[in-house]
């Protein structure tokens, strides 16, 4: 795939890429900046149209399918900057992400009251389910579930952001610098919430500049240069790797 | 007597916070300057006054019929406009330039159709409510109970339904309320016919009691939008308090200077609050992440 600048030059950015991500591990996608790392994550989540060649998830090409059927599919998303929905309480952020999306129509709450009712209490127990596994017993979210969004700290939604992924039934996550901007006490849980998703069967692809997160949580490790994957291996061979080291590492 | 233009007030802010929320519920989950609900406006009191005039329907039955086929031109500005801009990248402020040109387009076929003469919809004169000394018209009536039932609805529908919480997501974040799963076009779809809904509502309420010409869309759209940034923009239910603030200060500044200052010394006010308070009256500062 290629873009066009605004003073009319085109440059490829990806030409070719050739990955496969092995269910059940949690594979790394290094590479500088500007090098497509994002822009392959939005062709895979749908947000990303121009392109060629195929997506394949489980054997279905998900080639130019709407952003959130694929989401419906079992891809689930974090960005790079998308955190909590402002406006939303914590709860509210949990529950929308469960893949029972029962009571869509606006007035189904009035008219199956007591199906909707149950639903959202199945929701709702599962959030709570979620934050006890993760932050463990009595954890102080629990008593902040009525609280708004913008409540909580930058680190606290980006654990948050991660934890909601759980709700949504996923099998594959997308995760884009998921440590970007956060204190190292909260990389120690975000590294937590990865290793409980790979638990719970997830298979993980996450875009990461922080090497030292990326050796201690990834078991494969791709390195993105020049449009194409450079090298794909265990991740210390690939960090170790000297060109890897001189082109990206700078050493 | 002041409480009598108090009252007044009150209803008026009832009706801009329904205009405003039909307007909002685009602005918020869109962000596009809906301009076009003044002429969307301006088709509802028409249909409206053509129903009960022309076709001499019952009041009820022609407002039912307004509100339905202004629901249909909402939705058509999303289908015809606003959807196929977006569909070519085109940015918020061609979105807006659009609109404007809908909104022309629209009005000026109903002038075209209808002429430019005020019209009444209903000219006998009925019997008003007296409260002790606070005298409600019968027209004010029907803006009060019917106007707090639709607002009363709308606050339970958006706190307390999945639908709402849909809306508000969209609201925060179009591209993550898609990647949780959600169908953002045929939200949007919604969204256009409840935004048509609403604008039908404060129209056929007002157009009822003042009559109706075809250049009266814009000044009280603006009046409908400076309720939602009053109140502060982003959030659906300070339409409400924004719409009953401004109706009581305009209503506070006829009683005590004349109607003629009613703009300048409304506009003054808001002004100075907006200074003040930039996010509105109940607006928050969006923390810094």
């Amino acid at each position: 795939m290629s873009f066009t600048n605004a003073q009319k030059e085109t440059f490829d950015l990806l030409r070719g890429v050739n990955l496969d991500v092995e269910k059940g591990k949690i594979t790394a996608l290094v590479g500088g900046n500007g090098t497509g790392k994002t822009t392959l994550f939005n062709i895979i989540s749908g947000f990303e149209k121009d392109y060629t060649g195929d997506v394949v998830f489980e054997g279905n090409n998900f080639n130019h399918i709407p952003a959130h059927r694929i989401s419906l599919m079992g891809i689930g998303r974090l960005f790079q900057d998308g955190q909590l929905l402002s406006g939303l309480t914590l709860m509210e952020n949990m529950k929308l992400a469960s893949d029972d999306k029962t009571g869509e129509m606006p007035f189904s709450s009035l008219l199956w009251r007591k199906r909707s009712k149950a639903a959202e209490a199945v929701k709702e127990q599962q959030a709570k389910d979620i934050l006890v596994r993760i932050f463990g017993e009595g954890n102080k979210y629990l008593n902040m579930l009525n609280q708004d969004a913008s409540a909580f700290s930058y680190g606290e939604q980006r654990i948050l952001s991660l934890a909601r992924l759980l709700m949504g039934g996923d099998r594959l996550l997308l995760l884009d610098e998921p440590t970007s901007g956060v204190n190292p006490v909260y990389i120690d849980t975000i590294e937590q919430i990865i290793r409980e998703m790979v638990v719970e069967g997830l298979t993980v692809l996450l875009i990461e500049h922080n090497m030292h997160f990326v050796r201690r949580v990834a078991d494969i490790c791709a390195y993105l240069d020049d449009g194409i994957i450079a090298k794909l291996g265990p991740t210390a061979e690939v960090l170790d790797d000297k060109n890897v080291r001189n082109s990206y590492l700078g050493l | 007597m002041i409480w009598q233009f108090v009252v007044n007030g009150l209803i008026t802010g009832i009706l801009y916070s329904l205009l405003a929320i039909g307007f909002a519920l685009v602005y918020n989950t869109t962000r596009i300057f809906h301009i076009a609900a003044a002429g969307i406006y301006v088709f509802a009191a028409y249909m409206f006054w053509f129903f009960v005039a022309k076709a001499g329907l019952p009041i009820i039955f022609a407002s039912l019929v307004a509100i339905a086929l202004t629901m249909l031109l909402s939705l058509l500005s999303e289908t015809c406009v606003y959807r196929p801009l977006k569909n070519k990248n085109a940015s918020l402020n061609v979105a807006m330039i659009a609109s404007i040109g809908a909104m022309t387009v629209i009005i000026n076929t109903i002038a075209m159709c209808f002429g430019n003469e005020t019209k009444v919809v209903e000219s006998a004169i009925l019997q008003p409510l007296a409260f002790g000394d606070i005298i409600v018209t019968t027209p004010q009536k029907y803006q009060a109970l019917v106007g707090a039932a639709v607002l009363a609805l709308f606050m339970f529908t958006l706190q307390r339904t999945n639908w709402g919480l849909r809306l508000r997501a969209l609201s925060a974040d179009e591209t993550l309320f898609e990647t949780l799963g959600y169908d953002t076009k045929a939200t949007r779809v919604l969204v256009f016919l409840v935004s048509g809904a609403f604008i039908a509502i404060a129209s056929c309420l007002t157009v009822y009691d003042v009559g109706l010409d075809p250049n009266m869309g814009m000044s009280v759209l603006i009046s409908a939008i400076v309720a939602m940034i009053i109140g502060g923009v982003g959030k659906f239910s300070t339409c409400i308090l924004g719409g009953l603030t401004l109706g009581v200060l305009q209503s506070l500044t006829v009683y005590h200077f004349a109607s003629n200052w009613q703009n300048a010394v409304t506009f003054l006010v808001l002004l100075i609050l907006l200074f003040l308070r930039p996010q509105g009256i109940a607006g928050y500062k969006q923390r810094t992440v």
